[in-house]
C-alpha cells in the first residue's frame, strides 16, 4: 500500500525529482530514528561511566575477548529459534487480514497454505527439540 | 491495488510444473525426520532416500521435457518451464547424486551425522532448482537463500575443525554481504520499473517489456548493477571471487566439490535468465534498454577475461591441491562466462539458445570432471583433510594407479584435452562466442587454457615422476566412491566423444522470454 | 565382384594378434600361441587362394574383387574408402605374402621356442601380416599409406624385439628414422597426386573406379606425358609425384640413399628378417611403383632415376655383400641388391618382370633366410660365418634346401631366380622407353650382368664358408665360452626340428620350380609347342604400358600350357583356351634368337660366378677381402659425419643451446616468471581477512555501479512520464 501510494504520488505530481519525496521522507526518518535517541540520551541520562557501563550490551556475552576464545552458541540457537517463530507470527498477521476475503472463496486455499507452512515449521521445531537444541544445560 | 485486491487474483497453481522442487523439498523434510528418529547404523537410509528422491526429481524434469507443450509458466510467472531450467535441473541432480556418493566415504571417516548432511544437501538442491526455474526475482532470491544457508552450514560441517569453521563463517559473512546487494538490486528494480499506470514488477519477462517505459531508468541501471554484483559473487567472478579460495580450501572436500559445481551452476542459471531475458538486447541502442544491455554486456565481457586470467594465474602458484582446484573453478567460471556473453550478444533466438545451451553443457562437463577430481582428492586427503598439499601427491602414480590415472584423466579434461568432456565444453562455448564476434575473448580464453596446462600437468608430473620420500598407505576405494568414479569417467568420455545427444536434449527448444499476463 | 570375404584376409591376422596379445600373454602356452598365430595366417592364405583362383576370382576376371568396408573420408567430390580391392597384381602379392608368411610363421614356432617374449613376437608378427595385407589390398593410396606405416611400425617393433640385445634398439630406431624420411616423400606424393587430379576435375587417390569414385590412375593416364628434363622433377607435375613416391619406396625398399637401415635390421629375430626384411615388406616399394605404373610411365625422367638408382643399388650392395662375415648381413646386402634389380626393371618399364622377380625373390630369399636361421639355431645363435664351416654333415636338410635357394639366386636354369633375373636382364637390354636414353639400356644391362656375377660369387662364398671346409666352430667356440657365458661347450651343431625344416623344404621346392610360371616364350618354345608366359599374360592388363616399348608385351599364344603348376601358390589348373587379347604380339624370330643368346650369357655368368666363388673360398674360406668393402664403403660413417653429426651439432649447439634455451626458453621463462610473479602478487591479496575481502568486493561493486551509473546518465534523456 505504501508503494502504491508512492507510485500514485509520482503519477499525480509527475517528474522524477518530486517522485522521490516520500523516499526522502523515509530516509530522513530512517536516519533520525536511531540517531535521535542517542543524542537525546546523551543529554538525559546520568553520567556514570564504568567498565561494564561502557559495553555496547550489558547482557549476553563479552563483546571484547581474544579472537580465538571459545564461547557458547546457546545464545545464537535461542535467537534463531526466536527469529523463526517471530517470522511465522509476522507472516500470520497479513494472512489473517485477507483470510476471509470478500466472499470466502479464498478461505480454503489460504487455510491449507497456512497449515502447510505451519506444518513445515513444526517439523523444524520438532527436529530442533529432538536434537537437543532446547536443552539449556 | 490493495491486499484485498490481491486475494482476488488467481493463484495460478500448477503443482506439476514444480514437481522436481516439490520432490526434493519433501524428501529433504523426510530425511530430516528420519535422521531425528533413526538409530546409528541406519545411515544408508537417508543417503538411499536422497538418491532415490534425486533420481525421481531428474525423472520428473525429464518427464516435463518429454511432454513438451511449449515453454510455460505458472504461479503468475513465478515459475517457468523451458529448456534452460530443465537442463540445469538435470545438472543439479547429477551434481547432488555424485556428492552423496563421494561424501559417503568421507562421512564414515569423519564420523559425521549423515542425515543432517543429506537433508542439507537436498535443501540446497531444492534452492538450486528454484533458482533455475525462477521467473521472478523474488523466487531467485528465495532459491538463493535456501541454497546459501544450506551451503553455509555444509561448509562448516566439520564442527571441530577450525579451518572448516573459518570457511563457513567467511562464506556466511561475505555471502550475506552479496545477498544484500542482490536484494537491494531487486528492490531498486521493483521501484524503477513502475510505469505511469502500473506499480513496479519483479517478474523477469515483465521487466524486459518495461525497460523503455519505466519511470526511473537510472535507478533501473543501478539495480541491474547491484544484481550483477550479487550474482557475480555467487558464481565467483573476479573481483568478487576473493571468498572462493579460502572457503573452498577450508570446507570439507566433498562440500567443496559440491560448491564448485552445483551452486555455481545455479548462479549461472538465474544470472543468465535475469540478464539475458530481463535486460535483453534492444532493437534501438539509444534507449534505456539499449544502454542497460550495453552496460551489463560490456562489464560481463571484461569480468570474463579477468576471471579466467586471475583464476589461472593464481592457480599456478598454489601448493594446496584444493586451493588450486578452487582457483581452477574460478577460471572455469570465466570460460563459462564467455558463453554467457555470447548469449547476451546474440540477436536471434536460435543463436541465443545455442549459446545458453553451450553454457549449460559447459557447466555439466565441468561438474562431471570436477566432481571426479574432488572424489579422488577426498580419498587421498583422508580424515580431517590432512593430505591436500601438492607434496602429498608425490610419486603416487604407480602406487595407487587407479586413483592417479583417474585423477590425471580429470585433470586433462579440466585442461581441455581433445576426446574429453572439457574439450567439448570449451569448443562449444568458444564457438558461440566467435559466432557473436567475441574473438578477443576467445583468444584470451585459449591463452588461459595454455597457462592452465602448467598447473594441471604439474600435478600429473608430480604424481608420476616425482620421488616419494614419505610412506604411502593407499586409501581403500569404497564402493560409493568407485561408483562415482565410474560415472564421472564414463561421463568425461561420453560427453567428450558423443556430446550430440546431450546438446540436443539441452537445446531442443529455444529458450524464450515468457511474457506474463 | 563384391565380397566381404576379402576383409577376412586382413582381419584374420589382426584377430590373431589381438588374441595373442590379450590371451596369449596370460596363457603363456607356446602351443596355443603358435596355433593361433599360424591358424590366423592360414585362414588368410586359404581365403586368398579361394578368391584368386575361383572362376570369377582376381586372377581370372578382368575386374578386381572389391570389398567396401566403410567410407573413410568424404570431402566434397573427394572420397577415400576403407575399401579393399584384389586385382591380378594384388592377388599375386596377397598369395605369396600369405603363403610365405604362413611358412615363416610355422618356422618361427620352432625358432622362437623358449623365448620369453613368445606371445609378443607372434602378436607383432600377426600384426605385421595385417598391415602388410592392408598395404597390398588397399584400394586407394591413403589406406595403402596406413598399411605402409603399419608395416613400418611392426618392423620397428620386431627389429627391436630382443630387448636385451644392445644393437637392437639403435637398429630399430635407425630403421624407423630412415623410413620416416621415405614416408615424408610418400605423403607429399599422395598430396600432390590429389592436387593434380583435383585440377583435372576428378579429385581422387583411388586405384580403381568405383561408384562415386574415379580412379586416380585412370585420370593420370589421360594426362599428357611429362617431358624428359631435369626440371620436370620440380615442376609439380606427374614427374614430381613419381619422384616423391619413389622416395617413399627407397625408404621402405632400402635403396640408395636410404638403404642403411636394412643391414642393421638383422638384429631382429631371423624369421622376421625372412618375412619382413626379405620377402614382403621391403618389396612394398616395388609394389607401390608397379601399382602406380600409370604415373611412372607418364614421367619418363622419374623412370630414368628409378632405373639408375636401382642399378646403382644393385651393384653397390652386391660389392658390399662380398666382404661381409655375418651370414645374415650377407643376405641383407643381397636383398638390397636384388631390390635394386627390381627397381631397375621398373625403371626400364618391365613392371611385370619386376613383380615376377619380387615373387621369386620372396621364395628363395625367404628360403635362404630361414636356412640361415636354421644354421644360427643349430649353432646356438652364432652368426659369424668365420666360426662355421663343414655344417653339411650336421645339418643335411638345411644344407640341401639352402642349395636350392643358392642355385635359385645365382640364376642356374630351372631354378626360380634364373627365369626372373634373366627376364630383367633381357628386358633391360631391349628396353626402348623414353625414360632410357639410347645406350643407357646397354650400360644398365652391363651393371646387371656384373651384379649377377657378384651375386653368384658372394652366395657361393656364403655356402662354402658355412657348409663346406673345416669345422671352425669348435676351437672358436671354446675360446668364446667365457665371454658369452653360453655354456654350450658340450653342444655340437644340430639339425633343426620339423617345424623348421618343413617350411625350408617347401620353400626350397618353390625356389626350384616356382619360376616355371613365367617361362619366357624364347625358352619355352625350345621345348616344342608354343606355351605362353603365363605370369606375364596374367599381369599385363594391370600395369601400364611404356609407350614405344617394343619388347614389353607378352608372348601371345592360343595354345595350352601343358605342364600344370607345381604348387598352389601361383598355380591354377591347366589353362583352357585363352584368347590372344590385350594386343599381344609374337616376338619376331630375330628377337627370339637374341633373347636366347642373352639367356645363355647369363647362365654363363652365373656359372662363372659360382666357380670363382668356389675356387676362391673353398680352400681359403677366411680370405681377406678389401677393407673398403668389408666396411661397407664407410657409408654409415659418411652419413654419420655428413648428416647425423651436423644435425646433432646444429640441434645441440644451435637449436637447443641458442634457440631453445636462449630464445624460446628465455621468452617462455620470462613470460612464465611474469605470470608467476603476477600470481604471487594476486596471492598476497588473498591474505585471509574477511574485511579485506569485503573491501575488494565493495570496490568491485562500486566500479561496476559507477559504470552503470555513467551509462545511466545517457538514459536520463529517455525519461518518460
Amino acid at each position: 500500500m505504501l508503494l502504491q501510494a508512492t507510485t500514485t504520488t509520482a503519477h499525480n505530481i509527475g517528474g522524477p525529482g518530486t517522485a522521490y519525496l516520500p523516499v526522502m521522507v523515509f530516509f530522513v526518518f530512517a536516519v533520525a530514528f536511531p540517531v535521535m535517541p542517542l543524542i537525546l540520551g546523551r543529554f538525559l541520562r546520568p553520567w556514570k561511566y564504568g567498565k561494564d557501563k561502557m559495553r555496547p550490551y550489558e547482557c549476553g556475552i563479552d563483546p571484547e575477548t581474544g579472537a580465538h576464545d571459545r564461547f557458547t552458541v546457546r545464545y545464537y540457537i535461542v535467537a534463531m529459534l526466536f527469529l523463526i517463530f517471530d517470522v511465522e507470527t509476522i507472516f500470520l498477521l497479513p494472512w489473517a487480514i485477507i483470510f476471509m476475503g470478500k466472499d470466502f472463496s479464498f478461505t480454503l486455499f489460504a487455510l491449507i497454505e497456512m497449515l502447510i507452512f505451519i506444518g513445515i515449521l513444526v517439523v523444524g521445531y520438532y527436529y530442533a527439540w529432538r536434537k537437543g537444541a532446547l536443552e539449556w544445560a | 491495488m490493495s491486499l484485498i485486491a490481491l486475494q482476488a487474483t488467481n493463484p495460478d497453481i500448477n503443482l506439476t510444473l514444480i514437481a522436481p522442487e516439490l520432490i526434493i523439498g519433501i524428501a529433504g523434510v523426510l530425511v530430516m525426520m528420519i535422521d531425528a528418529f533413526a538409530r546409528r547404523g541406519q545411515r544408508w537410509l537417508t543417503g538411499g532416500l536422497s538418491i532415490v528422491a534425486l533420481i525421481a526429481a531428474g525423472g520428473a524434469s525429464i518427464w516435463l521435457g518429454a511432454g513438451w507443450r511449449g515453454a510455460r509458466s505458472a504461479f503468475n510467472g513465478m515459475i517457468v518451464l523451458d529448456d534452460l531450467r530443465l537442463s540445469f535441473t538435470l545438472i543439479f541432480v547429477v551434481v547432488s547424486i555424485l556428492t552423496i556418493l563421494i561424501a559417503a566415504a568421507w562421512i564414515d571417516i569423519e564420523k559425521l551425522p549423515a542425515g543432517e548432511f543429506h537433508a542439507l544437501l537436498l535443501f540446497a538442491t531444492c534452492g538450486m532448482m528454484l533458482m533455475a526455474s525462477a521467473g521472478d526475482l523474488v523466487i531467485v532470491f528465495l532459491g538463493l537463500e535456501i541454497l546459501s544457508i544450506a551451503t553455509y552450514v555444509m561448509a562448516g560441517f566439520r564442527r571441530t575443525d577450525v579451518r572448516s569453521n573459518e570457511s563457513s563463517l567467511k562464506y556466511f559473512i561475505l555471502g550475506s554481504f552479496a545477498s544484500a546487494f542482490l536484494l537491494y538490486g531487486i528492490a531498486l528494480i521493483y521501484g524503477a520499473t513502475a510505469t505511469a499506470t502500473l506499480p513496479g514488477t519483479t517478474n523477469i519477462a515483465t521487466i524486459a517489456g518495461r525497460l523503455n517505459h519505466s519511470l526511473y531508468p537510472p535507478l533501473l541501471l543501478a539495480g541491474a548493477a547491484m544484481l550483477l554484483v550479487g550474482f557475480g559473487f555467487k558464481i565467483a567472478t573476479a573481483p568478487f571471487h576473493v571468498w572462493t579460495p579460502d572457503v573452498y580450501e577450508g570446507a570439507p572436500t566433498p562440500v567443496t566439490a559440491f560448491m564448485a559445481a552445483g551452486p555455481k551452476a545455479a548462479g549461472f542459471a538465474s544470472f543468465m535468465r535475469v540478464f539475458v531475458f530481463g535486460f535483453p538486447i534492444a532493437t534501438a541502442a539509444a534507449s534505456t534498454a539499449g544502454y542497460t544491455h550495453k552496460s551489463w554486456l560490456g562489464t560481463l565481457a571484461i569480468m570474463a577475461a579477468l576471471t579466467m586470467s586471475v583464476g589461472n594465474i593464481v592457480a599456478i602458484v598454489q601448493n594446496n591441491v584444493k586451493r588450486m582446484l578452487a582457483y581452477s573453478s574460478i577460471a572455469h567460471a570465466g570460460y563459462a562466462l564467455v558463453g554467457f556473453v555470447a548469449a547476451g550478444a546474440a540477436t536471434d533466438a536460435e543463436q541465443r539458445s545455442a549459446a545458453l545451451t553451450s553454457v549449460a553443457f559447459y557447466l555439466l562437463t565441468y561438474a562431471v570432471m570436477n566432481m571426479g577430481a574432488f572424489a579422488i582428492v577426498t580419498l587421498i586427503a583422508r580424515g580431517n583433510d590432512r593430505r591436500t598439499a601438492v607434496e602429498d601427491y608425490n610419486g603416487i602414480g604407480f602406487l595407487s594407479p587407479v586413483l592417479a590415472f583417474s585423477l590425471s584423466l580429470f585433470l586433462l579434461s579440466l585442461l581441455g584435452m581433445p576426446l574429453t568432456a572439457g574439450f567439448m565444453g570449451k569448443v562449444m562455448v568458444f564457438t558461440t562466442a566467435v559466432r557473436q564476434g567475441y574473438l578477443w575473448l576467445v583468444v584470451i580464453g585459449v591463452l588461459n587454457t595454455a597457462v592452465s596446462a602448467y598447473y594441471y600437468l604439474r600435478l600429473i608430473i608430480v604424481m608420476f615422476f616425482r620421488e616419494r620420500n614419505t610412506p604411502w598407505d593407499a586409501p581403500r576405494l569404497p564402493v560409493s566412491v568407485a561408483l562415482a568414479l565410474v560415472i564421472t569417467i564414463a561421463g568425461v568420455f561420453y560427453l567428450g566423444l558423443f556430446p550430440g545427444r546431450v546438446l540436443n536434449a539441452f537445446g531442443a527448444h529455444p529458450s524464450i522470454s515468457l511474457s506474463i499476463r | 565382384m563384391q565380397t566381404n570375404l576379402l576383409s577376412l584376409i586382413i582381419f584374420a591376422p589382426l584377430a590373431g594378434a589381438l588374441i595373442n596379445w590379450l590371451i596369449g600373454r596370460r596363457v603363456r602356452n607356446e602351443r596355443f600361441i603358435g596355433v593361433v598365430a599360424c591358424a590366423s595366417v592360414g585362414v588368410s592364405t586359404i581365403v586368398a587362394l579361394y578368391l584368386t583362383l575361383r572362376s570369377d576370382g582376381a586372377l581370372r576376371a578382368t575386374q578386381p574383387v572389391m570389398d567396401h568396408l566403410w567410407t573413410w573420408v568424404q570431402v566434397g567430390a573427394f572420397r577415400a574408402d576403407f575399401g579393399l580391392a584384389m586385382d591380378r597384381l594384388s592377388g599375386i602379392y596377397a598369395l605369396f605374402v600369405t603363403f610365405v608368411g604362413f611358412l615363416i610363421h610355422v618356422f618361427a614356432t620352432g625358432y622362437m621356442h623358449g623365448d620369453r617374449g613368445y606371445y609378443r613376437f607372434f602378436a607383432y608378427l600377426n600384426l605385421f601380416m595385417f598391415a602388410m595385407l592392408t598395404l597390398v589390398l588397399a584400394d586407394n593410396l591413403l589406406l595403402m599409406f596406413v598399411g605402409w606405416e603399419g608395416v613400418g611400425l611392426c618392423s620397428y617393433l620386431l627389429i627391436g624385439f630382443y630387448l636385451d640385445k644392445e644393437e637392437a634398439a639403435p637398429a630399430a630406431k635407425k630403421a624407423f628414422i630412415a623410413n620416416r624420411v621415405g614416408d615424408w616423400g610418400f605423403v607429399l606424393g599422395i598430396l600432390l597426386l590429389f592436387w593434380l587430379t583435383s585440377h583435372a576435375g576428378k579429385p581422387s587417390i583411388s586405384f580403381f573406379d568405383k561408384t562415386g569414385v574415379t580412379s586416380a590412375l585412370a585420370t593420370v593416364a589421360s594426362l599428357p606425358m611429362d617431358g624428359f628434363t631435369w626440371h620436370a622433377i620440380f615442376a609439380g607435375g606427374l614427374t614430381s609425384v613419381a619422384i616423391l613416391l619413389f622416395i617413399g619406396a627407397t625408404g621402405k625398399s632400402a635403396q640408395i640413399p636410404l638403404f642403411v637401415w636394412l643391414p642393421d635390421a638383422m638384429a631382429g629375430p631371423t624369421p622376421v628378417s625372412a618375412l619382413i626384411h626379405a620377402a614382403t615388406m621391403v618389396t612394398a616399394g616395388v609394389y607401390m611403383v608397379v601399382r602406380c605404373s600409370a604415373i611412372f610411365t607418364h614421367a619418363p625422367f622419374a623412370m630414368f632415376i628409378v632405373a639408375i638408382i636401382g642399378a646403382a643399388t644393385a651393384l653397390f650392395a652386391a660389392t658390399i655383400g662380398l666382404a661381409q662375415n655375418d651370414i645374415k648381413k650377407v643376405l641383407a646386402y643381397s636383398t638390397i641388391s636384388q631390390l635394386g634389380y627390381m627397381f631397375m626393371a621398373c625403371g626400364v618399364g618391365a613392371f611385370v618382370a619386376a613383380i615376377f622377380h619380387v615373387m621369386m625373390h620372396a621364395f628363395f630369399k625367404a628360403q635362404l633366410f630361414l636356412g640361415s636361421g636354421s644354421v644360427i639355431h643349430g649353432m646356438h645363435h652364432e652368426q659369424d660365418m668365420r666360426r662355421m664351416g663343414g655344417l653339411r654333415k650336421y645339418m643335411p636338410v638345411t644344407w640341401l634346401t639352402m642349395c636350392a635357394g643358392w642355385l635359385a639366386i645365382c640364376g642356374i636354369p630351372i631354378w626360380a631366380g634364373f627365369f626372373s633375373k634373366d627376364e630383367i636382364l633381357w628386358k633391360t637390354w631391349s628396353a626402348g622407353s623414353p625414360g632410357i636414353p639410347p645406350g643407357l639400356n646397354k650400360a644398365l644391362w652391363f651393371i646387371g650382368a656384373v651384379t649377377a656375377l657378384l651375386t653368384a660369387i658372394y652366395m657361393t662364398r656364403l655356402m662354402v664358408m658355412t657348409f663346406w671346409g673345416g669345422e671352425r666352430f669348435r676351437a672358436e667356440h671354446v675360446e668364446h665360452v667365457d665371454e658369452h657365458d653360453h655354456g654350450h661347450l658340450a653342444h655340437t651343431p644340430h639339425e633343426s626340428p620339423l617345424s623348421m625344416t618343413i617350411p625350408l623344404i617347401v620353400l626350397a621346392l618353390l625356389s626350384t620350380v616356382g619360376g616355371l610360371v613365367g617361362v619366357p616364350y624364347a625358352l619355352s618354345s625350345l621345348t616344342g609347342g608354343h606355351p605362353e608366359n603365363y605370369f606375364e599374360r596374367t599381369l599385363q592388363p594391370v600395369v601400364s604400358e611404356v609407350p614405344g616399348q617394343s619388347a614389353g608385351s607378352g608372348e601371345a599364344t592360343t595354345l595350352h600350357w601343358l605342364s600344370p603348376p607345381p604348387q598352389p601358390v601361383d598355380g591354377k589348373p591347366a589353362v583352357t583356351v585363352v584368347k590372344a587379347d590385350h594386343g599381344e604380339t609374337i616376338p619376331s624370330a630375330e628377337e627370339i634368337s637374341q633373347e636366347r643368346i642373352f639367356t645363355l650369357i647369363s647362365v654363363l655368368i652365373a656359372l662363372t660366378g659360382i666357380s670363382i666363388g668356389w675356387f676362391m673360398f673353398k680352400n681359403q674360406p677366411l680370405r681377406r677381402l678389401p677393407r673398403l668393402l668389408e666396411n661397407r664403403y664407410y657409408v654409415d660413417e659418411i652419413y654419420d659425419a655428413t648428416i647425423i653429426r651436423p644435425i646433432l651439432v646444429i640441434s645441440r649447439e644451435g637449436l637447443w643451446k641458442v634457440f631453445d634455451i636462449g630464445v624460446i626458453d628465455g621468452l617462455l621463462h620470462s613470460l612464465g616468471r611474469t605470470v608467476v610473479n603476477f600470481g604471487q602478487t594476486l596471492r598476497y591479496m588473498q591474505i585471509g581477512f574477511v574485511r579485506v575481502y569485503a573491501a575488494i568486493i565493495l570496490a568491485g561493486a562500486i566500479v561496476i555501479i559507477g559504470y552503470f551509473a555513467y551509462n545511466g546518465v545517457h538514459v536520463l534523456q529517455f525519461l518518460t512520464r
